[in-house]
């Protein structure tokens, strides 16, 4: 198995979690926090870095090992497909969700006459086309795709400074502490990418690096998520938020370069789709990690089939669904707070607690 | 072999369901079936329960034949419907292409609508992902049609361009504002403001205005039975030679109507009420003021270029002072804003005291009494410069109470800077600032450094 260089992991935590600010969090943020939305993307930050550097600190007895093998060190084969599904389960979700959103917003805004599942097939194919190939073809084209979206959205950022209301910040704490700091704090969700610290470990060349690796990730997304969150704060009254299009895609229609530049919008639509693109495959390939693990098979080339007409399956099953705000809302979190942040801070602490019980074994 | 086989089977059968898959939305989007509207006008139907919509074209077959757009006319077809989404339902089968709001530039409501209220219309509008934001609100007070009609100009004879320059100018004259619907939205949903839209309306001296409103209507009461009607331009030039002599007699009554209106103030000037004759039919001076989402009233040209002083949108203007009692002289001065306005509010009393600092700079254009120009040396700048900050300090306060008093909203968004002064919307929300508005103090403070013309003479 080739394994990923430091740089080529760190966007990859990137990749994870900038397609959720973008498609879902960002929206979720200044809906709920209305003018404290800065305030909130700061205070999440942090909190993500706190908890990347438990989950850092708690990996360090378990250097180059991913989180299914601790939990077979805690309770066996059992407890590691337990846990393996869990995590297919958030995986799959979060893939389902910001696919079905794009296709969407793809199809309001180009393939009105198109039904849905042809668009949703042609990243399903495309998806299993990557995962077809070598084992880092994607993390390469990976932190190309992940750093052009970072630079347009940087771009977008400064290009819209002539339509900022600076004062959309104020009042200062939005709609009170408790909805910046308390209630605000599900919007950790959107640091979904947290979940592939639990895996990156044994993929690293240098697997020591995995704690600089993961908290430089994390830093780029928060800086990342700030500047997004600010740009949709500071333009948008937090009511013309909410809509079936993700607002960065909106403010950009403001974006005005004279004459010359006039359709930036389709040019960002396509960034969008190549980073969707290579964000599912890095999750698919995590998906068939996982799913290889708990089979115990060799090949998981094969694994893929099954994997990508579940995938279809969920987002048929989503799109079904017309409250799907809410749910991409709530569920969405609680999947988040349940499987990424519990179960896997869970089985770190336990694994710690035994590992001090059995001081002389050796895991690989 | 037969794996080479299974491959080319396989993304053959692939291409064929994504061709079948995508055949659709390519059939629509292709450019051969899709009409761009250029501009969209809305009226209230005569029966005043549905809408008159109108959509404008560009000609875009004299691109293939000469290569030349510039002296083509627009189309113009009007439908009756219940609202903007059915009406371009029924255009869509009318025209049997696919009408494309992508390429429109300008959204005209009639005044007569936008007394009932454009909300559900903006709403409409915003939900369709073609719109773009940046496009332009007018609010005319003759009917969107008529405008729509009327609104080429001959300095520029490509309409795209036309509506893409139109609105920018108004940042070196204050005389109206380039409001595009993108942002009206936005302050729509904001309870706490009041809201701005471009005033226009026909020239009122326009030549052959006269017969192009009576065309219009001619055919707009042939045709009131039907839903539907299409015409050219309203500015479609015949070449009959009676025809040429009804122009020559239309330019010498609008000559002679212009020399009864003399010369008109600033503070005067709207829409419709300018002593221009020239070529273009319409003209857009002054704001329509909405309050809730329907149309309360009207800013003339004064009123403006204080709003936009106030919200620093204007890169330079000019004054005149034609007033004895505050100078002695005729004077015209060209000003420019030295920095952002300075803007600050109390709300330690019973009612927000809104205080406004605007520091300008700006040099003499013309100074003149009615016989003589004064000499270099007798020129106080010093009195220059008071007499200016008078004159200003007064048209921003009388435009002030106007928006208190008349209007009852807050059209200059001073509620984003009350905001600052609340920690939590809650807090915000109980002060109440929509009544407070009402009750509100205003300081004014305008310091102007006026400087000789170029020409020291």
């Amino acid at each position: 198995m080739k394994k990923f260089s430091n740089k080529e992991a760190i966007f990859i935590i990137v990749n994870l979690c900038s397609n959720i600010s973008i498609l879902i969090a960002d929206q979720i943020i200044v809906d709920s926090c209305y003018s404290s939305s800065i305030l909130n993307s700061i205070f999440i930050s942090i909190l993500a870095l706190v908890i990347t550097t438990i989950i850092c600190i708690l990996y360090k007895k378990f250097v180059g090992i991913n989180l299914l093998d601790i939990a077979e060190f805690i309770g066996g084969k059992f407890l590691k497909f337990i846990i393996g599904i869990f995590f297919l389960i958030y995986v799959m979700f979060s893939m389902a969700v910001l696919l079905c959103k794009l296709t969407n917003c793809l199809q309001i805004v180009y393939y009105s006459m198109t039904d849905i599942i042809y668009i949703l097939l042609s990243f399903i194919l495309a998806t299993g086309f990557i995962c077809r190939l070598s084992n880092n073809a994607f993390s390469k084209s990976n932190l190309i795709v992940t750093s052009v979206s970072l630079i347009a959205i940087f771009l977008v950022f400064i290009a819209n400074t002539n339509n900022y209301i600076y004062n959309n910040i104020f009042p200062i704490l939005g709609n009170g502490i408790n909805s910046t700091i308390i209630d605000g704090a599900t919007n950790l969700f959107t640091f979904g990418g947290i979940v592939y610290l639990y895996f990156l470990p044994p993929k690293l060349n240098n697997p020591k690096d995995s704690f600089k690796v993961s908290i430089s990730g994390i830093l780029i997304f928060s800086i990342f998520l700030v500047i997004s969150v600010t740009t949709i704060t500071l333009m948008f009254n937090p009511k013309l938020v909410k809509g079936q299009l993700f607002p960065i895609y909106t403010s950009i229609k403001y974006i005005d370069f004279g004459t010359f530049f006039e359709r930036l919008d389709s040019v960002f639509l396509l960034i969008r789709v190549m980073n969707l693109g290579s964000f599912l495959g890095v999750s698919m390939s995590l998906c068939m990690e996982i799913l290889k693990n708990i089979l115990s098979v060799t090949d998981d080339k094969p694994l893929i089939y099954p994997l990508l007409l579940l995938l279809l399956s969920i987002c048929i099953s989503l799109e079904k669904i017309s409250k799907f705000d809410i749910l991409e809302n709530n569920l969405f979190k609680i999947i988040f707070f349940s499987i990424v942040i519990s179960l896997g801070i869970f089985i770190l602490i336990l694994g710690n607690i035994k590992k001090i019980f059995v001081k002389n074994k050796v895991y690989r | 072999m037969k794996k080479v086989f299974y491959k080319i089977l396989i993304v053959s059968i692939v291409s064929i369901i994504f061709i079948y898959g995508f055949s659709g939305s390519y059939s629509i989007s292709n450019t051969d079936n899709i009409s761009y509207v250029t501009a969209l006008g809305i009226d209230l139907s005569d029966d005043k329960s549905s809408l008159q919509v109108t959509f404008e074209f560009m000609d875009t077959s004299s691109f293939f034949t000469s290569g030349d757009s510039s002296n083509t006319p627009p189309i113009i077809n009007t439908i009756a419907a219940t609202s903007i989404s059915s009406a371009i339902n029924l255009l869509n089968v009318y025209v049997e292409k696919n009408i494309n709001l992508s390429h429109c530039k300008v959204f005209v409501f009639s005044q007569e609508l936008a007394k009932k209220g454009i909300s559900s219309e903006l709403t409409e509008l915003m939900n369709n992902p073609q719109v773009r934001p940046t496009s332009n609100l007018i609010i005319s007070k003759c009917s969107a049609r008529e405008y729509v009609q009327n609104s080429t100009s001959s300095l520029e004879k490509i309409l795209t361009k036309y509506y893409d320059i139109f609105p920018k100018g108004s940042r070196s004259t204050g005389y109206t504002a380039n409001i595009t619907i993108g942002n009206f939205y936005n302050n729509l949903l904001t309870k706490s403001s009041g809201n701005l839209a471009i005033l226009g309306n026909l020239n009122e001296l326009y030549p052959s205005e006269s017969n192009s409103s009576q065309n219009s209507s001619s055919s707009e009461s042939s045709d009131s039975s039907g839903s539907m009607m299409s015409s050219s331009s309203g500015k479609n030039s015949s070449s009959s030679s009676s025809e040429e002599k009804n122009t020559d007699e239309d330019n010498k009554k609008a000559k002679k109507k212009q020399a009864e209106k003399g010369t008109i103030s600033v503070k005067n000037l709207i829409a419709g009420d300018s002593n221009i004759v020239g070529d273009r039919g319409t003209e857009n001076i002054g704001l329509a003021v909405f309050n809730n989402g329907k149309y309360v009233g009207e800013l003339n040209a004064m009123d403006t270029l204080c709003h936009l002083l106030i919200q620093e949108d204007v890169i330079s203007f000019l004054l005149t002072i034609d007033n004895p009692e505050i100078y002695e002289h005729y004077i015209d001065v060209t000003l420019k804003e030295n920095i952002s306005p300075h803007i600050s509010i109390d709300i330690s009393n019973e009612n927000p005291i809104i205080n406004i600092n605007i520091d300008l700079t700006g040099r003499i254009a013309l100074i003149k009494n009615s016989t003589t120009v004064p000499e270099e040396n007798n020129i106080d700048l010093d009195k220059i410069s008071n007499a200016v900050n008078f004159s200003l300090k007064n048209e921003i306060l009388e435009y002030l109470n106007k928006t208190k008093n008349t209007f009852n909203c807050d059209v200059d968004n001073f509620y984003r800077d009350a905001k600052r002064k609340f920690k939590t919307i809650d807090e915000y929300q109980k002060y109440d600032w929509i009544n407070k508005y009402k009750n509100c103090d205003f300081n004014v403070n305008v310091n102007s450094l006026i400087h000789l013309g170029i020409i020291d003479s």
